[in-house]
Order: C-alpha cells, then sequence, then structure tokens
C-alpha cells in the first residue's frame, strides 16, 4: 500500500490548506519519490506560465524596479566640487547631497524632470541652486540660457546635442548666457545634476514658440528680498569677490590636475561675444589650453565667483599643458575658430604675456555654443589612456547606451514570420520572434529576429530554434540533449547544450550537478557565484564576492 | 549589424539562472536586473493573462521582482528551475490579487486566448520555450486543456471547475493529471518516479 500524499497535485498548484500543505512538504522532506515528482509538477505549472506570448514591460518598469533596490546614492565624493560650485562649506554640502534625493521639496518643472531648490552660499545669492531630476531615456529641449549656467552631473549620463559631448557623473556643463542647446539622458538610470542657473532659460517647445520657464524656476523660497532687490535693479548682488580665501590654492589643484591628465578644469572661455544679463553674475573661468593659458577672476576664485564684469580678467598661466592634452570647449564643437584653440578665445590672446590683466569684454555677439566643457572624458587622448579599466567601461558602456537611444529610429524593413520558423541565414541565426513594435499594422505580431553569430561561433538550427553554437559539430559532452538549454559539466567547465551542440563554456573552480533539478549544474567560482573565502576569491575564476565568517557577503573580493 | 528596437543577443557569456539568484540573493542588483531581462516578458504576460489588465500586470511584476529580490535566498534548485520559480510566484500573487479585488472569473476556456497580440523582444530562450508549450497545450484534448486553463490561470479549484463543467470531481482530477502528464513528456520533464 504506497503511503505516498494523493494530493501532490493540488499541493503544486497551490490548492491546499496551510495545515495540508505542511504535511505534504514533511512527507516530501523524506521522500525522495516525492519531492522528485513535486518538482517536476512545479517545473510543468511554472513553464505552463510561458505559453502566453511575452510581452514587453516598458522601460519604466526597469527603472522603476533597479531605482527601488538600489542603495540611496550619496554623491558624497562630488562634495567638494559641488560646495565650490554653490558656495557652501564642505559639511553641509555633504549632508545636502547625502539627503537631497529622499528630501521632501521635489516639484514637478516639465513632464520628466523634477527641481529641487536649495540655497547656496552668499556668492551665488540670486543664483538659482537646485538639483535637477531628469528621467532616464528623456531628451530634455531646445532651450536659451538667459544667463549663464553651471550644470555638473551626479548620477546618470547626459549627451549635450550642442557639442556631441557625453557627460558622466563628475562632470560639468557650463553654458553661457545667450547660448541654447538641447541634450537626451542616459537610459540606465534617471540623471540627477546639480545646477546654478543665473536667469532662467527659454525653451522653444515642438512647434518653435518659445515658452518662458523662467517662471517655473524663479520662485526661489530662499532667495532674499534683497537679493531679489538687487537682481531686479540690475545691481550686482555681490561685489567684487576680492575676498576669496583659497582662490590661488584652487587654480593649483587645477593645474595639478590637469598634469595628471586626471579632470581637471579645462574651460574654454569665449573672450568676445559672452553677454550678461541684468543681475550682473558672472562666473570667473580658467582655461588651461595648448598654450597653458589659464583665465581666472581678479580675485583667483576657482570655479566659480560674482563678479563685477568688469572685474573679471584673465592671466597666462605659469605651466604649459601636457602635450597632447586638448581643451574641452574646443574639441568636437562646430568651431568657426578652429581646432587647437579653445573656442573663441583667441590664439592672441592666450600668449599675452603673465603679466597682462585687463577686462574682457562682455557684450556682443553670442554664437550659440557651449563655451566650457570640463571633465574626464573631454580631455582626449590621455586622460582615457590613464583611465582605470573600470572607468573606461563605464564611460564605453554609457556611450553605447546613448548611441542606442539615439538610434532607436524604427526598422526601414522588417521581415514577417510565422511563430516558431527558425533558420540559419548563412552564419546567422534567425528565429521568428514577437515584433516590438507596431511597425507592420497588419495584425501579424512575428517578424524575424537575428543574431549574428560572430567569432568561431557557428550557426546551427535545429528542430524549434536556430542558435550559434561554438563549434559547428555537435560536443560530446552536450550527447542526448534537447531543444531547451541544458547545462553539462565538462571536467570543472560548465557546458550549456542545445540540441547536442555546445553554446556555451563557463570555467569554474568546480563544476556539479543540482540535485533534482531540470538540468542545472553549479558554477562554483563562477562569474555570479558567491566564494566560501577570500582566498578562493582571489584564485576563483571571476568571482565577485565571498562570505566572510560571520556570514556576510563581502563584495569586496579583489585579489589582494 | 544593427539589431532590431529591443532585440537581445543571447552570448556564451550569459549566466545560468541559478547562478543569477544567489548573486541576487548576496544582493548583486545587476543579477536581479539579468533575470528581470531574462524573464519579465514571460511573467509580465503571464499577468496580462491572469488579470486582464495590463497595468494591473505591470504592478504585479513590479511587486513580484520586489519581492524576488528580497527572498531570492528562499530559492531552492531541487524543487525547480528559477524560471520556474519566478512564474508560480507570480502566478500565486496574481491568484490572490484576482481574489482579493473581486475579479470576475469569467476566462474564455479557448486557449486562443494564448494568441493575443503582445508586444515582446526577441529572446531565443524565452523563444523556444514559448513555441514548446504552445505546441504542447494544442496537442491537448480540449477538454484537458479548459481544465488546465481553469485551475491554472483562473485559480479555480478542482471542486469549482467540477462544479462549472457538471463533471464528477474525480473525473477533473484524472483530467488534469493526465494533461500534465502529457506536458511533462512534450516538456521532457522527468519525475521522481512515484509507484
Amino acid at each position: 500500500v504506497s503511503t505516498h500524499p494523493a494530493n501532490l497535485l493540488e499541493h503544486a498548484l497551490g490548492e491546499l490548506a496551510p495545515a495540508a500543505a505542511e504535511a505534504v512538504e514533511r512527507h516530501a522532506a523524506g521522500c525522495a519519490a516525492c519531492r522528485g515528482e513535486l518538482a517536476a509538477l512545479r517545473t510543468v505549472l511554472g513553464e505552463l506560465g510561458s505559453a502566453a506570448p511575452p510581452a514587453v514591460p516598458p522601460r519604466r518598469l526597469r527603472d522603476d524596479l533597479l531605482g527601488a533596490i538600489a542603495p540611496r546614492p550619496t554623491f558624497g565624493g562630488f562634495a567638494r566640487r559641488f560646495a565650490r560650485i554653490f558656495d557652501l562649506a564642505e559639511a553641509p554640502a555633504r549632508a545636502l547631497l547625502a539627503g537631497a534625493l529622499d528630501a521632501p521639496g521635489w516639484e514637478p518643472f516639465i513632464p520628466g524632470v523634477g527641481l529641487y531648490h536649495f540655497e547656496g552660499g552668499p556668492r551665488v545669492t540670486g543664483a538659482d541652486s537646485g538639483l535637477v531630476r531628469f528621467a532616464a531615456g528623456s531628451t530634455f529641449p531646445h532651450h536659451e540660457h538667459l544667463g549663464e549656467e553651471v550644470q555638473m552631473v551626479l548620477a546618470g549620463s547626459l549627451l549635450d546635442h550642442a557639442s556631441g559631448k557625453l557627460l558622466l557623473p563628475g562632470d560639468i556643463l557650463q553654458m553661457a548666457g545667450g547660448t541654447s542647446h538641447s541634450f537626451t539622458l542616459g537610459r540606465d538610470e534617471d540623471c540627477i545634476c546639480a545646477v546654478l542657473l543665473v536667469g532662467g532659460i527659454n525653451i522653444v517647445d515642438e512647434l518653435g514658440s518659445l515658452r518662458r520657464a523662467q517662471a517655473s524656476l524663479e520662485p526661489i523660497p530662499w532667495t532674499t528680498a534683497r537679493s531679489k532687490s538687487a537682481r531686479a535693479s540690475g545691481a550686482p548682488c555681490i561685489q567684487s569677490a576680492s575676498a576669496s580665501p583659497g582662490g590661488s590654492h584652487s587654480i593649483s589643484a587645477s593645474r595639478s590636475r590637469a598634469r595628471r591628465g586626471s579632470s581637471g578644469a579645462t574651460c574654454a572661455h569665449r573672450a568676445r561675444g559672452r553677454s550678461m544679463r541684468p543681475g550682473p553674475l558672472a562666473w570667473s573661468r580658467q582655461r588651461e589650453g595648448t598654450d597653458g593659458a589659464a583665465i581666472v577672476g581678479s580675485s583667483g576664485i576657482d570655479t566659480v565667483g560674482l563678479l563685477r564684469p568688469a572685474n573679471l580678467h584673465h592671466r597666462r598661466a605659469k605651466r604649459g599643458a601636457p602635450p597632447g592634452f586638448r581643451v574641452g570647449g574646443g574639441v568636437g564643437l562646430p568651431s568657426a575658430a578652429g581646432s587647437g584653440s579653445p573656442r573663441g578665445a583667441p590664439r592672441g590672446e592666450a600668449r599675452a604675456p603673465v603679466t597682462e590683466s585687463r577686462a574682457l569684454p562682455l557684450r556682443g555677439t553670442n554664437p550659440a555654443v557651449p563655451i566650457c566643457m570640463i571633465g574626464l572624458n573631454h580631455l582626449a587622448p590621455r586622460p582615457l589612456r590613464h583611465a582605470a579599466p573600470a572607468v573606461l567601461a563605464r564611460r564605453i558602456l554609457a556611450a553605447l547606451t546613448l548611441l542606442a537611444a539615439a538610434a532607436q529610429a524604427p526598422a526601414c524593413t522588417i521581415d514577417e514570420c510565422d511563430a516558431g520558423e527558425t533558420r540559419c541565414d548563412g552564419n546567422t541565426a534567425m528565429v521568428c520572434g514577437v515584433r516590438s513594435s507596431d511597425a507592420h499594422g497588419n495584425g501579424n505580431p512575428y517578424v524575424w529576429h537575428s543574431t549574428p553569430c560572430t567569432g568561431s561561433t557557428a550557426c546551427v538550427a535545429s528542430t524549434t530554434r536556430a542558435f550559434c553554437a561554438l563549434s559547428a559539430s555537435p560536443s560530446e559532452q552536450c550527447t542526448g540533449t534537447g531543444e531547451r538549454d541544458t547545462q553539462r559539466c565538462d571536467g570543472t567547465e560548465r557546458v550549456t547544450c542545445v540540441a547536442g551542440f555546445a553554446i556555451a563554456r563557463e570555467a569554474c573552480l568546480s563544476c556539479l550537478p543540482v540535485p533534482s533539478s531540470q538540468g542545472d549544474v553549479e558554477c562554483k567560482g563562477g562569474q555570479y557565484s558567491v566564494c566560501k573565502t577570500n582566498d578562493d576569491c582571489i584564485t576563483a575564476l571571476q568571482c565577485k564576492s565571498y562570505e566572510r565568517p560571520d556570514g556576510q557577503v563581502d563584495h569586496n573580493c579583489e585579489p589582494r | 549589424l544593427a539589431l532590431p528596437p529591443g532585440a537581445r543577443v543571447a552570448t556564451t557569456a550569459d549566466p545560468p539562472d541559478v547562478d543569477l539568484i544567489r548573486a541576487a540573493a548576496a544582493g548583486e542588483r545587476a543579477a536581479l536586473a539579468v533575470l528581470y531581462d531574462r524573464h519579465a516578458p514571460a511573467l509580465l504576460a503571464l499577468g496580462q493573462r491572469m488579470l486582464r489588465s495590463r497595468r494591473e500586470a505591470e504592478d504585479l511584476l513590479h511587486d513580484v521582482f520586489l519581492e524576488v529580490w528580497r527572498a531570492a535566498g528562499d530559492h531552492d534548485p531541487t524543487r525547480g528551475t528559477v524560471r520556474c520559480w519566478l512564474l508560480m510566484r507570480l502566478r500565486s500573487r496574481a491568484l490572490d490579487r484576482l481574489k482579493s479585488a473581486g475579479y470576475a472569473r469569467v476566462v474564455s476556456i479557448e486557449l486562443g486566448g494564448f494568441d493575443e497580440p503582445s508586444t515582446a523582444p526577441y529572446d531565443p530562450t524565452v523563444s523556444s520555450d514559448h513555441a514548446l508549450v504552445r505546441r504542447a497545450l494544442a496537442d491537448l484534448p480540449v477538454d484537458q486543456q479548459s481544465v488546465l486553463e481553469q485551475a491554472y490561470f483562473e485559480g479555480l479549484s478542482l471542486s469549482e471547475i467540477a462544479d462549472r463543467q457538471g463533471v464528477p470531481l474525480g473525473t477533473i482530477k484524472s483530467r488534469l493529471a493526465r494533461a500534465l502528464g502529457r506536458l511533462r513528456e512534450a516538456l521532457d520533464v522527468a519525475g521522481g518516479g512515484l509507484p
């Protein structure tokens, strides 16, 4: 007489009451046959769920999910630069950055854009200081800057259309008053920027008409009546920034960064044609170009200073930039002034004697181009050569992401097919899948999708699928495998098989079958595995983390 | 070569689900992201199929993956594949919603419902699995299809199905068992070999 429970099926379907379900589980714990039967039932029932044609979730859903599980960034690495820009002490700047994302007070600006205002230091009184959150993958419309703006990327990425430059966390984009541009945000995550804005912006909508966006930005709750009054009257909010402790230190630091090829400031200064709106706030500028010229405020304020226009001077730096060091503002811009010199900065000026000091003209024509971009990625090629591999990889990935975002134009032609069709077209695996957009408009949801078999891989067509196999010949380890991905062990390697062919191999420390699973084998020491000890980490292949003696997982198991 | 929008290329470096779920349990967000990219289309489709609402299904998908993130360590590879674990988890939560929200349990028993237009990216794995399951379902007799449909997608108990169809409970049980048995054969799922 069988003692096996008769309600395994109901249990697998989740129909049993808790007590009955527990009884089945208790029995199965000591009965290998029932465990196997339950596993098989669950597998079949699970697979039944995939009977419906797959449906693409919207991108925002993925972003929301990853955002929900993301550790809250503190942006601590940017605190010093942030503090300089907004004239804050470092400690409050750090605290502000750490708490801003969760702080109340975020307000919508335009769809997909949120603003969070905060109060900057005395030297930026009258300017709008805030954080801006742009929805991932969105495009901020073309807009004109009524005054100057400094925008530092804290998270995400931003592709500036005017310059073609990609900005990543830590990069700074400066726009002069009168310039205009638009930009696209990276798709992987929302882009968060710290923005210091003078005078507001005008957004040009799709119909080409101007929409006054300044009004939305204007209500700055912390702006004092005094500064508003000063702005309205056209009087300077801050007088000559003669008191700027640390200004010369900042310049030295900048030169030091430049020598290292790191993210030093490399502003291309538009010596001519910069317009200051009423409410004369101006950035002091520094420039380190191929000729070593630097432009700074007379006070020596570093990145940000609020000066009377007449107090903006330039002077020649004592030390030239390294060979091959290109200036950000001159890179990739449609420059009428030619390359090799910061855009808009005449070579004659740059070669001026060190002792020369003169006021820059601040009014005139204003070509609508950014005047200054600061950041590692704008200092090609030397900084890239010296960048850490991880940084390079991150930049390349972000660039590819943005390129992909830019390449979203629908395909010119789409070949229709019938569900289930598959074939090899030369060395390209063709599988009939559900379309990702309604390109046909004829009710047929299926189109061909191609996967080129690159490298030494070869396209193989089995009964239900075409795929790229590691070799055109069947693999001994894959003998007897069916149409679905099945894993086998080949020594310490894990082999993924389809229809007798190997499609992937992964090096492991050890490879063992997972008991009772449907073809899974466990690859210890593989890319996503958790090692037992840090020593394993060091010797393991691509292992990323390990279990500490206290049971916690340490994600920093880099080889010592 | 440009891939179509939403296309996904299966690479030889694709890690197996069982490693990803372990990595997710260890706090590896990237691993959950890979799992999401790999299985969300199937899960969303199942959610839509059961809840009959795209918006509800999207909410459900989000909740299920959040739950998976918190409970990834609960996955026991001896009890089934990650994919099935995810699908069954979503099914269970969908049934909870159906019951709590008072959804009308009026669903066509026609498996033509599986043909509802959807938008999905290319995923060779999902595509081949989808084709296999569809073929296996299509090969079932209609009476077995209907039991499966009502038990699985609508969450009706076997006795409720028996009432609805006006046949004895034992008949419903045997139809369901036969349907699952044929699916197991078609999908090449080995069992524990109960005597």
